[in-house]
């Protein structure tokens, strides 16, 4: 790359050499590209030519002469309907054709400055129009910029009615009239004047000696922007961009590190992880498809994406989710084949060079660009890449990727959620809570001993325990009774908490009766047992879930309910799986379809 | 590698070890299409079909870019030939390090 910064400090010679190399190796496939101009722009050819080859759509530019913009279109027959351009850069500027606005502002009010621009851009829209009649060719149309009104009139923005303000109106209008013409764009020539700096937009000298209208320093960057405006106009935009999970959407390897180990909040660097996420979600929005390619454990992955508090973006945002152990360029086939787009539409982030590597290879046709070491960098890298500029945006883009929300299951419950929640409805549930009182005692202490499917620990706790455990003021043992339309079912939960210091009180025992199981009363009781712990000063919750043999049925039940993992475990029988939940965190909810007396 | 990449042949690299005659060679060269052994610091603007108003024009730029000079407008009109440019540089070079 030592050539490509090389080429940054060339001279102007420089360009216009390569620029005739490259005009030599061949033009055929060149899109002629006409330019009409208020000012000498055709000192901007070797930068055009070099900047549009080196984004891979290569314009071979014509210049109208000096002035002639009208004189060109308007006729049957001119130079410029010979070229048969398939594309057209109109650059009619206000530094040209109304060099002395910003010192005859006072004199000829809002009013008159309003007059006068308007005019030229009423001048633009014509000139847009004939073309138009004519061609179907791609437009861009220059807006309006003062660089002299900067320095000139600092107080410019200050007054409603100024003419940076009359200017910036008139760029609006500009825009919303080019939106009744098909591909046709206002090119921000005012973006690339402020992008440099208007101080030193031109230069006195090279404008009196030929007019030129923009200084030479800066050609280069003027050229960058309009090829990349011009390429966003002819190349088909970015689909979908496919994303790996570590050390992409959070630092860290979460097969190693888990839930607690990996990078990924309000602090650096988990919070650079965080902007990159939002960034996604952005482009989401803006109708690009997001989908995964991850080597992890599905499961593993798939769970940290769905329950770290701190993830902007969940499995259902991803049209895709390819996690699994084959290479990366296998799993790009596979999600452009389910989708249905094309390689060519898929852009490909992933933090290893190596992974980008073996994409760029074996599927040249995948954007992938380089990202920096440094996670801190991600979100400006992301921001300037140019595969997903796009023109114009219409609501179907918009509406594109909730189409493709993925997990087909998952959209299928929620479909089916909707129903539930009408069946449930229908039952009229009533549920009482209280805690352990002689009335109720036997009951609890049957269920203790009776209940195995929905069990989290399968203690078996004995009489003179619930006694002791229902007596003291560090534990309690908390029961749930459930009538619905069909009658009284009865105590249906037990649950016992117990504080183990530092503001954590353990589950002890959570059960249910299997009568009641599929209906969401589980929500309603770890509301109570939350309501209980809070009460008495507790922050934490702790669930245990010991593998008994019978209970797998619960055995994702704390995850399921927002806790986080402590330790992972619970694969053997007696092995015991911890989980954790503030009480305090926003996701408690008591379930609607239950109502509380 | 970039269409750009491949036919830049380290034309910018070489600049940067070069004399200053060297680099008003190549800018005239590569701005005006000479010949390497067409190149003489005598030729005259009227006898080279390529250098016309914006080739002189980018001629200026590019010495300017170059040597991190400016030429005044009445001064630039009056470079005939590489000779006058060459003779410009120096001067302004020479004008640079006395202040």
């Amino acid at each position: 790359m030592a050539q490509l910064d090389a080429l940054r400090c060339s001279s102007p010679a420089d360009y216009i050499q390569i620029a005739r190399r490259l005009r030599k190796s061949g033009t055929d496939c060149w899109m002629r590209l006409a330019v009409l101009a208020s000012h000498s722009i055709q000192f901007l050819d070797a930068y055009l030519v070099v900047a549009s080859n080196r984004a891979r759509f290569p314009v071979d530019p014509w210049f109208a002469p000096f002035g002639q913009i009208e004189e060109q279109v308007l006729p049957a027959i001119s130079e410029f309907w010979r070229m048969q351009p398939g594309a057209i850069w109109i650059s009619l500027r206000l530094e040209d054709v109304e060099r002395w606005l910003p010192d005859e502002y006072y004199a000829v009010g809002p009013d008159g400055a309003e007059q006068k621009i308007r005019a030229l851009r009423d001048r633009l829209v014509r000139v847009v129009r004939e073309i138009r009649m004519r061609s179907a060719s791609t437009i861009l149309v220059s807006n309006f910029a003062s660089p002299r009104l900067d320095s000139l009139d600092p107080f410019s923005a200050s007054q409603p009615r100024s003419l940076k303000h009359i200017i910036g109106a008139a760029n609006r209008e500009l825009a919303e009239a080019l939106t009744s013409f098909n591909d046709a764009w206002v090119f921000d020539y005012a973006g690339a004047v402020s992008a440099r700096g208007s101080e030193e937009w031109s230069d006195a000298c090279m404008d009196y000696v030929a007019r030129v209208g923009i200084a030479p320093k800066n050609m280069s960057a003027l050229a960058n922007r309009f090829v990349r405006c011009f390429a966003a106009t002819q190349r088909p935009a970015a689909k979908c961009v496919v994303v790996d999970l570590d050390n992409t959407l959070w630092g860290g390897e979460i097969g190693d590190d888990g839930l607690e180990g990996i990078h990924l909040g309000q602090d650096y660097p988990g919070s650079a992880y965080r902007d990159v996420q939002m960034f996604l979600k952005g482009l989401r929005s803006r109708g690009v498809l997001l989908a995964v390619s991850s080597k992890n454990e599905a499961n593993v992955a798939i769970s940290a994406i769905d329950t770290h508090p701190d993830m902007v973006l969940r499995t259902r945002d991803f049209a895709n989710l390819q996690i699994n152990r084959d290479p990366k360029p296998d799993n790009l086939v596979r999600i452009a084949r389910e989708l249905n787009i094309g390689l060519e539409s898929l852009v490909f982030i992933d933090d290893n060079p190596v992974e980008r590597a073996q994409v760029r290879i074996e599927l040249p046709m995948v954007c992938v660009p380089d990202m920096p070491i440094d996670i801190g960098e991600w979100l400006r890298t992301l921001e300037q890449l140019e595969t997903f500029d796009r023109p114009g945006m219409t609501a179907e883009d918009r509406q594109r990727a909730d189409m493709y929300t993925a997990n087909q299951e998952r959209r299928n419950l929620e479909r089916s959620a909707t129903d539930l929640d009408g069946f449930l409805s229908s039952l009229e549930m009533v549920a009482w809570v209280g805690l352990c009182d002689d009335q109720n005692f036997n009951r609890i202490h049957q269920l203790i001993q009776k209940t195995n499917q929905f069990n989290l620990t399968g203690r078996r706790f004995s009489s003179e325990e619930i006694r002791s455990l229902a007596g003291s003021a560090g534990s309690a043992v908390a029961w749930l009774r459930l009538k619905d339309r069909y009658g009284d079912q009865g105590l249906v939960c037990v649950g016992i908490v117990r504080d183990t210091g530092g503001g954590i009180w353990n589950i002890d025992c959570l059960l249910m009766s299997c009568r009641v199981i599929g209906r969401r009363v589980e929500d309603a009781f770890l509301m109570y047992l939350r309501e209980i712990v809070a009460g008495r000063g507790g922050c934490q919750l702790r669930g245990k879930y010991v593998v008994t043999g019978k209970n797998t049925l619960v055995a994702n039940l704390y995850r399921e309910h927002g806790f986080l993992p402590e330790t992972l475990g619970g694969n053997g029988s007696g092995e015991i799986g911890s989980y954790l939940r503030s009480v305090n965190d926003e996701g408690w909810a008591w379930p609607l379809a239950i109502k509380r007396e | 590698m970039s269409p750009v990449e491949a036919v830049d042949g380290g034309i910018s690299l070489q600049r940067m070890n070069t004399s200053i005659d060297d680099q008003i060679r190549s800018i005239f060269i590569n701005t005006l299409e000479l010949p390497l052994e067409n190149f003489d610091l005598n030729l005259k603007r009227d006898d080279v079909e390529s250098w016309d108003s914006i080739a002189h024009v980018s001629l200026v730029m590019s010495i300017e870019h170059v040597f991190q000079v400016k030429i005044r407008p009445q001064d630039a009109t009056q470079l005939k030939s590489p000779r006058d440019f060459q003779e410009k540089v120096r001067g302004l070079l020479a004008d640079r390090q006395d202040s």
